[in-house]
């Protein structure tokens, strides 16, 4: 059954970085690169609340990302998706996720969605595989996130609330030393 | 979820009016919460562009001052009221775009993606009668042709997509082919300008305009900045300065135009 209590909650996580997104960190480039907050969305539901999980935030939170851009719909949603299975898939035997855990996923799984994000893109016509600051932007994105992901993970674990509890994945996103 | 997503790439290639519509609602909705985070944060928002760009800002400072300079000179040239009225009316007016009409738009929001520096958007669309292809001007240039279109925004990509190649013609009617090579970075005639063609630093460099061209002849896309002489090619590869300011666009005008087919 769906718990809608959970559905709405993770609307109101992604709404919320949809929000930022436009509003923060288009305005505050780092070394001049935009950060990328929704594919942090999609890696935190992966690590708090599993594969499935991750895929399902992961596709709404890159859907959401590609309504604003200019570029073709549904192409984050699909690097999005494939980022927030995989890193839940990861991690489903992991019962504890350090933050140096979290953060080091953080940055990895970052760099991997921006470069799965370029791939599809450049498919698509758009010059970003080809980008000549490809790799500043992926590694600017992969550290922001990096840094981002030990401040964004409580709040996947309360959008996922009890159910995680209820489903037995009660332990995945707990920080720990 | 994967083959959802892969629903909707397919649907929007196919261009399904009811994706434009939701993502111009979209657009519409999150237009106000930009421009108010824009307007909140400016003192902090300077302040850190400031931290980030210090070198951007100091090369920027100098070419102002230099520009005041040679501005102060003119002044007390063009001094009487009627001269400024004159050039406050140049202002007004293009010259280059002839009789072609055009769709006065202004630049609605930003870029949420450092992948999306390439493209910028308009706050007009079909509605305005605009469709894609069309030529983006600015007074001092071209600056590019439409890429997508809903009922009241469009796309915009610049020229400094490497993909957009561009025919140009040279002050000695020499033809060739420029592009761009990404936001910020060079935009180069690398095709058909002989060797033995004649090409000086500061020679404009306007669109050719020639059959399926995709742009009406003669808008500026910029000057000549240095020329290169390719041997192996037997070509010359010249660098050019743009004639638009692309990192500040805010009114444009959208030509009503289309290539023929």
């Amino acid at each position: 059954m769906t718990d809608w209590t959970m559905v709405s909650r993770w609307f109101v996580v992604v709404i919320t970085a949809t929000v930022l997104q436009i509003g923060l960190a288009s305005n505050f480039p780092v070394a001049g690169v935009i950060p990328d907050f929704l594919i942090l969305v999609s890696i935190a539901s992966g690590i708090a609340a599993g594969p499935q999980r991750g895929a399902i935030v992961g596709f709404w939170s890159g859907l959401s990302y590609d309504f604003i851009r200019p570029g073709s719909l549904g192409l984050s949603a699909l690097a999005y998706t494939i980022v927030g299975f995989i890193v839940g898939s990861l991690l489903v035997s992991v019962l504890q996720v350090r933050r140096w855990l979290a953060a080091a996923i953080g940055v990895v799984a970052t760099m991997a969605g921006e470069l799965l994000a370029a791939v599809g893109s450049q498919l698509f016509g758009q010059q970003s595989l080809t980008n000549p600051r490809l790799w500043t932007i992926v590694t600017v994105c992969g550290l922001v996130n990096g840094a981002l992901s030990l401040a964004v993970l409580p709040v996947a674990r309360w959008a996922e609330g009890a159910t995680a509890m209820a489903e037995g994945g009660g332990m995945l996103g707990t920080l720990d030393g | 979820m994967i083959l959802l997503s892969i629903t909707v790439l397919t649907l929007d290639a196919k261009d399904v009016p009811v994706l434009g519509s939701i993502r111009s609602g979209v657009l519409r909705a999150v237009g106000p919460i930009g421009g108010a985070f824009k307007w909140a944060t400016t003192p902090v928002r300077n302040a850190w562009n400031g931290m980030n760009n210090y070198d951007d800002l100091q090369a920027e400072n100098r070419r102002l001052r230099a520009r005041l300079d040679g501005l102060k000179g003119k002044e007390l040239v063009n001094s009487t009221a009627v001269e400024d009225v004159k050039r406050l009316q140049a202002q007004l007016n293009i010259p280059f775009i002839g009789t072609i009409p055009t769709q006065v738009a202004q630049l609605s929001g930003g870029n949420f993606s450092s992948f999306d520096d390439n493209t910028a958007r308009i706050d007009k669309g079909s509605s305005s009668g605009i469709q894609v292809g069309m030529p983006v001007v600015t007074t001092a240039g071209l600056i590019g042709r439409i890429q997508r279109v809903t009922a009241d925004s469009a796309t915009v990509r610049l020229i400094t997509d490497p993909d957009l190649r561009i025919g140009i013609k040279l002050k000695s009617d020499d033809l060739g082919a420029g592009r761009g090579t990404g936001a910020g970075q060079k935009w180069l005639v690398d095709q058909n300008i002989g060797l033995a063609d004649e090409v000086a630093k500061g020679d404009p460099v306007l669109t050719s305009g020639i059959d399926r061209a995709l742009f009406p002849p003669g808008l500026p896309i910029g000057t000549v900045r240095s020329v290169n002489r390719d041997q192996a090619d037997q070509i010359q590869i010249l660098t050019v300065d743009l004639a638009a300011d692309l990192t500040r666009l805010d009114y444009v005008q959208v030509l009503i135009w289309k290539p023929t087919a």
